[in-house]
Protein backbone atom coordinates (compact mmCIF):
# COMPACT_ATOMS: atom_id res chain seq x y z
CA UNK A 1 0.00 0.00 0.00
CA UNK A 2 1.56 3.29 -1.02
CA UNK A 3 1.49 6.48 1.06
CA UNK A 4 -1.29 8.04 -0.97
CA UNK A 5 -3.57 5.02 -0.64
CA UNK A 6 -2.81 4.82 3.07
CA UNK A 7 -3.71 8.46 3.50
CA UNK A 8 -6.93 8.00 1.57
CA UNK A 9 -7.86 4.98 3.69
CA UNK A 10 -7.02 6.79 6.93
CA UNK A 11 -9.15 9.73 5.87
CA UNK A 12 -12.15 7.48 5.24
CA UNK A 13 -11.56 5.65 8.51
CA UNK A 14 -11.52 8.90 10.50
CA UNK A 15 -14.62 10.15 8.73
CA UNK A 16 -16.73 7.01 9.06
CA UNK A 17 -15.54 4.80 11.90
CA UNK A 18 -17.51 6.43 14.73
CA UNK A 19 -20.69 6.57 12.67
CA UNK A 20 -20.44 2.90 11.64
CA UNK A 21 -19.64 1.87 15.23
CA UNK A 22 -22.70 3.78 16.53
CA UNK A 23 -25.06 2.05 14.11
CA UNK A 24 -23.59 -1.32 15.05
CA UNK A 25 -23.89 -0.37 18.72
CA UNK A 26 -27.64 0.22 18.35
CA UNK A 27 -27.95 -3.32 16.99
CA UNK A 28 -25.67 -5.20 19.41
CA UNK A 29 -25.93 -2.97 22.53
CA UNK A 30 -22.37 -3.66 23.60
CA UNK A 31 -19.83 -0.86 23.24
CA UNK A 32 -16.72 -3.00 23.03
CA UNK A 33 -18.29 -5.49 20.66
CA UNK A 34 -19.67 -2.70 18.45
CA UNK A 35 -16.23 -1.13 18.09
CA UNK A 36 -14.66 -4.55 17.44
CA UNK A 37 -17.20 -5.33 14.71
CA UNK A 38 -16.71 -1.93 13.09
CA UNK A 39 -12.94 -2.39 13.30
CA UNK A 40 -13.18 -5.83 11.70
CA UNK A 41 -15.25 -4.39 8.85
CA UNK A 42 -12.65 -1.65 8.28
CA UNK A 43 -9.88 -4.27 8.32
CA UNK A 44 -11.74 -6.20 5.60
CA UNK A 45 -11.95 -2.97 3.65
CA UNK A 46 -8.22 -2.42 4.00
CA UNK A 47 -7.52 -5.97 2.81
CA UNK A 48 -9.66 -5.28 -0.25
CA UNK A 49 -8.64 -1.64 -0.61
CA UNK A 50 -7.41 -1.96 -4.17
CA UNK A 51 -10.90 -3.00 -5.27
CA UNK A 52 -13.07 -1.13 -2.74
CA UNK A 53 -11.32 2.20 -3.23
CA UNK A 54 -12.48 2.08 -6.85
CA UNK A 55 -16.13 1.88 -5.80
CA UNK A 56 -18.27 4.98 -5.97
CA UNK A 57 -19.09 4.70 -2.24
CA UNK A 58 -16.44 2.76 -0.28
CA UNK A 59 -18.11 4.03 2.90
CA UNK A 60 -21.34 2.25 1.93
CA UNK A 61 -19.37 -0.97 1.39
CA UNK A 62 -17.81 -0.94 4.86
CA UNK A 63 -21.12 0.01 6.47
CA UNK A 64 -22.86 -2.89 4.75
CA UNK A 65 -20.20 -5.35 5.89
CA UNK A 66 -20.38 -4.06 9.47
CA UNK A 67 -24.18 -4.19 9.63
CA UNK A 68 -24.27 -7.75 8.31
CA UNK A 69 -21.65 -8.76 10.85
CA UNK A 70 -23.72 -7.08 13.57
CA UNK A 71 -26.84 -8.99 12.54
CA UNK A 72 -24.90 -12.25 12.59
CA UNK A 73 -23.53 -11.40 16.03
CA UNK A 74 -27.05 -10.58 17.28
CA UNK A 75 -28.30 -13.93 15.99
CA UNK A 76 -25.51 -15.79 17.78
CA UNK A 77 -26.19 -13.86 20.98
CA UNK A 78 -29.87 -14.70 20.78
CA UNK A 79 -29.22 -18.43 20.86
CA UNK A 80 -26.79 -18.20 23.76
CA UNK A 81 -28.40 -19.36 27.01
CA UNK A 82 -29.98 -16.47 28.96
CA UNK A 83 -27.88 -17.03 32.09
CA UNK A 84 -24.67 -16.97 30.10
CA UNK A 85 -25.77 -13.73 28.42
CA UNK A 86 -26.68 -12.11 31.71
CA UNK A 87 -23.35 -13.10 33.21
CA UNK A 88 -21.53 -11.53 30.27
CA UNK A 89 -23.61 -8.35 30.77
CA UNK A 90 -24.52 -5.64 28.27
CA UNK A 91 -24.49 -1.85 28.28
CA UNK A 92 -28.26 -1.49 28.10
CA UNK A 93 -28.82 -0.26 31.65
CA UNK A 94 -26.04 2.29 31.43
CA UNK A 95 -27.46 3.97 28.32
CA UNK A 96 -29.20 7.39 28.31
CA UNK A 97 -32.39 5.67 27.11
CA UNK A 98 -32.28 2.12 28.49
CA UNK A 99 -35.99 1.51 27.78
CA UNK A 100 -35.56 1.98 24.04
CA UNK A 101 -32.41 -0.19 24.07
CA UNK A 102 -34.15 -2.94 26.00
CA UNK A 103 -37.26 -2.86 23.83
CA UNK A 104 -35.20 -2.99 20.63
CA UNK A 105 -32.95 -5.78 21.88
CA UNK A 106 -36.04 -7.96 22.41
CA UNK A 107 -36.72 -7.85 18.65
CA UNK A 108 -35.44 -10.48 16.21
CA UNK A 109 -32.03 -9.43 14.80
CA UNK A 110 -33.35 -8.61 11.30
CA UNK A 111 -36.17 -6.50 12.76
CA UNK A 112 -33.65 -4.79 14.99
CA UNK A 113 -31.41 -3.93 12.06
CA UNK A 114 -34.37 -2.75 9.97
CA UNK A 115 -35.61 -0.47 12.75
CA UNK A 116 -32.14 0.99 13.38
CA UNK A 117 -31.51 1.64 9.69
CA UNK A 118 -34.95 3.18 9.22
CA UNK A 119 -35.17 5.39 12.29
CA UNK A 120 -31.51 6.10 13.03
CA UNK A 121 -29.88 6.13 9.61
CA UNK A 122 -33.06 7.36 7.91
CA UNK A 123 -32.67 4.96 5.01
CA UNK A 124 -35.57 4.18 2.66
CA UNK A 125 -37.08 0.69 2.63
CA UNK A 126 -35.57 -0.25 -0.74
CA UNK A 127 -32.05 0.54 0.46
CA UNK A 128 -32.52 -1.39 3.71
CA UNK A 129 -33.80 -4.34 1.68
CA UNK A 130 -30.70 -4.29 -0.54
CA UNK A 131 -28.43 -3.96 2.46
CA UNK A 132 -29.99 -6.88 4.33
CA UNK A 133 -30.47 -8.94 1.15
CA UNK A 134 -34.22 -9.39 1.48
CA UNK A 135 -37.23 -8.04 -0.43
CA UNK A 136 -38.87 -4.64 0.13
CA UNK A 137 -42.03 -6.33 1.40
CA UNK A 138 -40.04 -8.31 3.98
CA UNK A 139 -38.57 -5.06 5.32
CA UNK A 140 -42.00 -3.42 5.43
CA UNK A 141 -43.30 -6.41 7.34
CA UNK A 142 -40.35 -6.29 9.76
CA UNK A 143 -40.92 -2.58 10.35
CA UNK A 144 -44.65 -2.98 10.78
CA UNK A 145 -44.30 -5.78 13.33
CA UNK A 146 -41.40 -4.13 15.12
CA UNK A 147 -43.22 -0.80 15.52
CA UNK A 148 -46.33 -2.49 16.83
CA UNK A 149 -44.30 -4.42 19.37
CA UNK A 150 -42.19 -1.41 20.36
CA UNK A 151 -45.29 0.74 20.76
CA UNK A 152 -46.74 -1.86 23.14
CA UNK A 153 -43.55 -2.22 25.16
CA UNK A 154 -42.83 1.51 25.31
CA UNK A 155 -46.51 2.44 25.76
CA UNK A 156 -46.41 4.84 22.83
CA UNK A 157 -48.59 5.31 19.75
CA UNK A 158 -47.99 4.21 16.16
CA UNK A 159 -48.72 7.08 13.80
CA UNK A 160 -46.32 6.97 10.86
CA UNK A 161 -46.32 4.70 7.82
CA UNK A 162 -43.21 3.30 6.12
CA UNK A 163 -42.01 4.90 2.88
CA UNK B 1 -45.54 10.66 22.10
CA UNK B 2 -45.48 8.57 18.93
CA UNK B 3 -43.31 5.47 18.96
CA UNK B 4 -41.48 6.78 15.87
CA UNK B 5 -40.40 9.95 17.63
CA UNK B 6 -39.51 8.02 20.77
CA UNK B 7 -37.29 5.70 18.71
CA UNK B 8 -35.58 8.52 16.82
CA UNK B 9 -34.83 10.40 20.04
CA UNK B 10 -33.83 7.27 21.96
CA UNK B 11 -31.53 6.08 19.17
CA UNK B 12 -29.88 9.48 18.92
CA UNK B 13 -29.22 9.65 22.67
CA UNK B 14 -27.96 6.07 22.91
CA UNK B 15 -25.83 6.24 19.75
CA UNK B 16 -24.18 9.48 20.77
CA UNK B 17 -23.18 7.96 24.10
CA UNK B 18 -20.64 5.90 22.17
CA UNK B 19 -17.50 7.88 21.54
CA UNK B 20 -14.92 5.49 20.12
CA UNK B 21 -11.21 6.20 20.21
CA UNK B 22 -10.89 6.37 16.44
CA UNK B 23 -7.14 7.04 16.25
CA UNK B 24 -6.35 4.02 18.41
CA UNK B 25 -8.64 1.79 16.34
CA UNK B 26 -7.05 3.08 13.13
CA UNK B 27 -3.57 2.29 14.45
CA UNK B 28 -4.73 -1.21 15.41
CA UNK B 29 -6.21 -1.86 11.96
CA UNK B 30 -3.09 -0.63 10.17
CA UNK B 31 -0.90 -2.70 12.51
CA UNK B 32 -2.91 -5.88 11.98
CA UNK B 33 -2.87 -5.39 8.23
CA UNK B 34 0.88 -4.82 8.25
CA UNK B 35 1.44 -8.02 10.27
CA UNK B 36 -0.71 -10.00 7.83
CA UNK B 37 1.19 -8.66 4.86
CA UNK B 38 4.50 -9.52 6.56
CA UNK B 39 3.33 -13.05 7.34
CA UNK B 40 2.20 -13.53 3.75
CA UNK B 41 5.50 -12.16 2.49
CA UNK B 42 7.49 -14.41 4.85
CA UNK B 43 5.45 -17.42 3.73
CA UNK B 44 6.19 -16.63 0.08
CA UNK B 45 9.90 -16.25 0.82
CA UNK B 46 9.93 -19.56 2.70
CA UNK B 47 8.08 -21.30 -0.12
CA UNK B 48 10.50 -19.91 -2.68
CA UNK B 49 13.48 -20.91 -0.52
CA UNK B 50 12.07 -24.42 -0.11
CA UNK B 51 11.57 -24.71 -3.86
CA UNK B 52 15.14 -23.56 -4.58
CA UNK B 53 16.51 -25.97 -1.96
CA UNK B 54 14.57 -28.83 -3.52
CA UNK B 55 15.88 -28.01 -6.99
CA UNK B 56 19.46 -27.71 -5.76
CA UNK B 57 19.28 -30.82 -3.59
CA UNK B 58 17.47 -33.19 -5.88
CA UNK B 59 18.43 -31.93 -9.29
CA UNK B 60 16.67 -31.85 -12.61
CA UNK B 61 15.06 -35.24 -12.09
CA UNK B 62 12.81 -33.83 -9.40
CA UNK B 63 11.98 -30.82 -11.51
CA UNK B 64 10.94 -33.13 -14.30
CA UNK B 65 8.72 -35.11 -11.97
CA UNK B 66 7.13 -32.01 -10.46
CA UNK B 67 6.36 -30.58 -13.86
CA UNK B 68 4.97 -33.89 -14.94
CA UNK B 69 2.66 -34.15 -11.92
CA UNK B 70 -0.88 -32.88 -12.48
CA UNK B 71 -1.42 -29.64 -10.58
CA UNK B 72 -4.68 -29.62 -8.59
CA UNK B 73 -4.95 -25.92 -9.20
CA UNK B 74 -4.22 -26.21 -12.89
CA UNK B 75 -5.72 -23.55 -15.11
CA UNK B 76 -9.18 -24.11 -16.44
CA UNK B 77 -9.86 -26.22 -19.45
CA UNK B 78 -12.31 -24.26 -21.61
CA UNK B 79 -14.34 -27.33 -22.54
CA UNK B 80 -14.71 -28.32 -18.88
CA UNK B 81 -15.86 -24.83 -17.93
CA UNK B 82 -18.38 -25.00 -20.79
CA UNK B 83 -19.61 -28.34 -19.54
CA UNK B 84 -20.09 -27.00 -16.03
CA UNK B 85 -21.69 -23.72 -16.97
CA UNK B 86 -25.31 -23.42 -15.93
CA UNK B 87 -27.45 -22.85 -12.88
CA UNK B 88 -27.59 -25.18 -9.90
CA UNK B 89 -29.50 -25.26 -6.64
CA UNK B 90 -29.08 -27.01 -3.33
CA UNK B 91 -30.49 -27.02 0.18
CA UNK B 92 -28.14 -26.69 3.12
CA UNK B 93 -29.66 -28.42 6.11
CA UNK B 94 -29.51 -26.97 9.61
CA UNK B 95 -27.32 -29.32 11.62
CA UNK B 96 -23.63 -28.68 12.01
CA UNK B 97 -22.38 -25.85 14.20
CA UNK B 98 -20.75 -24.06 11.26
CA UNK B 99 -24.14 -23.93 9.49
CA UNK B 100 -25.82 -22.55 12.61
CA UNK B 101 -23.05 -20.06 13.44
CA UNK B 102 -23.10 -18.50 9.99
CA UNK B 103 -26.84 -18.88 9.23
CA UNK B 104 -26.08 -21.00 6.18
CA UNK B 105 -29.17 -23.21 6.27
CA UNK B 106 -31.65 -22.79 3.45
CA UNK B 107 -31.93 -22.69 -0.33
CA UNK B 108 -28.79 -21.75 -2.26
CA UNK B 109 -28.35 -21.37 -5.96
CA UNK B 110 -25.36 -20.57 -8.13
CA UNK B 111 -24.75 -19.79 -11.76
CA UNK B 112 -21.45 -20.90 -13.25
CA UNK B 113 -20.68 -18.81 -16.30
CA UNK B 114 -18.57 -19.84 -19.27
CA UNK B 115 -16.23 -16.89 -18.61
CA UNK B 116 -15.17 -18.36 -15.26
CA UNK B 117 -17.30 -16.10 -13.07
CA UNK B 118 -19.88 -17.43 -10.67
CA UNK B 119 -22.83 -15.77 -9.01
CA UNK B 120 -24.20 -17.20 -5.79
CA UNK B 121 -27.61 -16.49 -4.29
CA UNK B 122 -27.97 -17.12 -0.58
CA UNK B 123 -31.02 -17.76 1.58
CA UNK B 124 -32.45 -14.57 3.12
CA UNK B 125 -31.21 -15.55 6.57
CA UNK B 126 -27.55 -15.44 5.46
CA UNK B 127 -26.11 -12.06 6.34
CA UNK B 128 -22.65 -12.35 4.80
CA UNK B 129 -21.18 -10.53 1.86
CA UNK B 130 -21.69 -12.19 -1.52
CA UNK B 131 -19.62 -10.51 -4.16
CA UNK B 132 -18.80 -11.85 -7.59
CA UNK B 133 -16.51 -14.86 -7.43
CA UNK B 134 -14.32 -16.77 -9.84
CA UNK B 135 -13.97 -20.46 -10.51
CA UNK B 136 -11.63 -22.65 -12.49
CA UNK B 137 -12.33 -26.18 -13.58
CA UNK B 138 -10.16 -28.90 -15.01
CA UNK B 139 -10.93 -32.55 -15.65
CA UNK B 140 -10.94 -33.51 -11.99
CA UNK B 141 -10.67 -30.28 -10.06
CA UNK B 142 -12.93 -27.33 -9.33
CA UNK B 143 -11.32 -24.31 -7.68
CA UNK B 144 -13.20 -21.25 -6.45
CA UNK B 145 -12.73 -18.00 -4.58
CA UNK B 146 -16.38 -17.76 -3.52
CA UNK B 147 -16.98 -16.34 0.00
CA UNK B 148 -13.43 -14.97 0.10
CA UNK B 149 -14.76 -11.49 0.95
CA UNK B 150 -16.44 -12.45 4.19
CA UNK B 151 -17.21 -15.99 5.32
CA UNK B 152 -13.82 -17.33 4.18
CA UNK B 153 -11.83 -14.13 4.55
CA UNK B 154 -8.09 -14.83 4.63
CA UNK B 155 -8.58 -18.55 3.97
CA UNK B 156 -7.76 -18.57 0.29
CA UNK B 157 -9.48 -20.55 -2.40
CA UNK B 158 -11.18 -23.92 -2.07
CA UNK B 159 -10.31 -26.91 -4.23
CA UNK B 160 -12.90 -29.61 -4.91
CA UNK B 161 -13.24 -32.74 -6.96
CA UNK B 162 -16.36 -32.60 -9.11
CA UNK B 163 -18.69 -34.80 -11.06
CA UNK B 164 -21.73 -33.95 -13.13
CA UNK B 165 -24.14 -36.71 -14.08
CA UNK B 166 -27.84 -36.56 -14.97
CA UNK B 167 -28.05 -32.91 -13.97
CA UNK B 168 -26.57 -33.52 -10.52
CA UNK B 169 -23.35 -31.74 -9.64
CA UNK B 170 -21.34 -33.22 -6.78
CA UNK B 171 -18.47 -31.29 -5.21
CA UNK B 172 -16.13 -33.11 -2.86
CA UNK B 173 -13.62 -31.10 -0.84
CA UNK B 174 -9.96 -31.76 -1.69
CA UNK B 175 -8.34 -28.77 -0.04
CA UNK B 176 -10.42 -26.10 1.62
CA UNK B 177 -9.72 -24.69 5.07
CA UNK B 178 -12.99 -22.73 5.11
CA UNK B 179 -15.61 -24.88 6.83
CA UNK B 180 -18.47 -22.57 5.86
CA UNK B 181 -17.65 -22.87 2.15
CA UNK B 182 -17.40 -26.65 2.46
CA UNK B 183 -20.80 -26.71 4.19
CA UNK B 184 -22.43 -24.76 1.35
CA UNK B 185 -20.68 -26.35 -1.60
CA UNK B 186 -20.31 -29.93 -0.50
CA UNK B 187 -22.83 -30.82 2.21
CA UNK B 188 -25.26 -31.99 -0.46
CA UNK B 189 -25.45 -32.29 -4.22
CA UNK B 190 -26.47 -29.49 -6.60
CA UNK B 191 -29.43 -29.98 -8.95
CA UNK B 192 -29.16 -28.36 -12.34
CA UNK B 193 -31.96 -25.86 -12.81
CA UNK B 194 -33.17 -24.08 -15.95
Amino acid sequence: MDAEAREEYAWLFRAEFASVARTVFLIVHDRGRAEDIAQEAFLKMLQNWRVVSGYERPDAWVRRVAIRMAVRHARRERIRPTLEREAAGTDQQRLPDPDVAQAVSALAPMQRAAVVLYYWEDRPVAEIARLLQVSDSTIKQHLHRARKRLADVLSEEVTEDVR
Amino acid sequence: MSVERRLREGFARNANSLDPWTELRLEQVLGRHKRRVRIRWAASVLAAAAAITAVVAFGPRLVERVIGTPDPAAPSTPTVVQELSGAFATIVEEGSSVVRDHDLAGNWSMRLNADGTMVVNAPASYGGVLSAALFEAAADRFRTSVFEQDLCSGQGVGIYAWSLADGVLTLTPVDDSCEGRVAVLASSTWQQIP
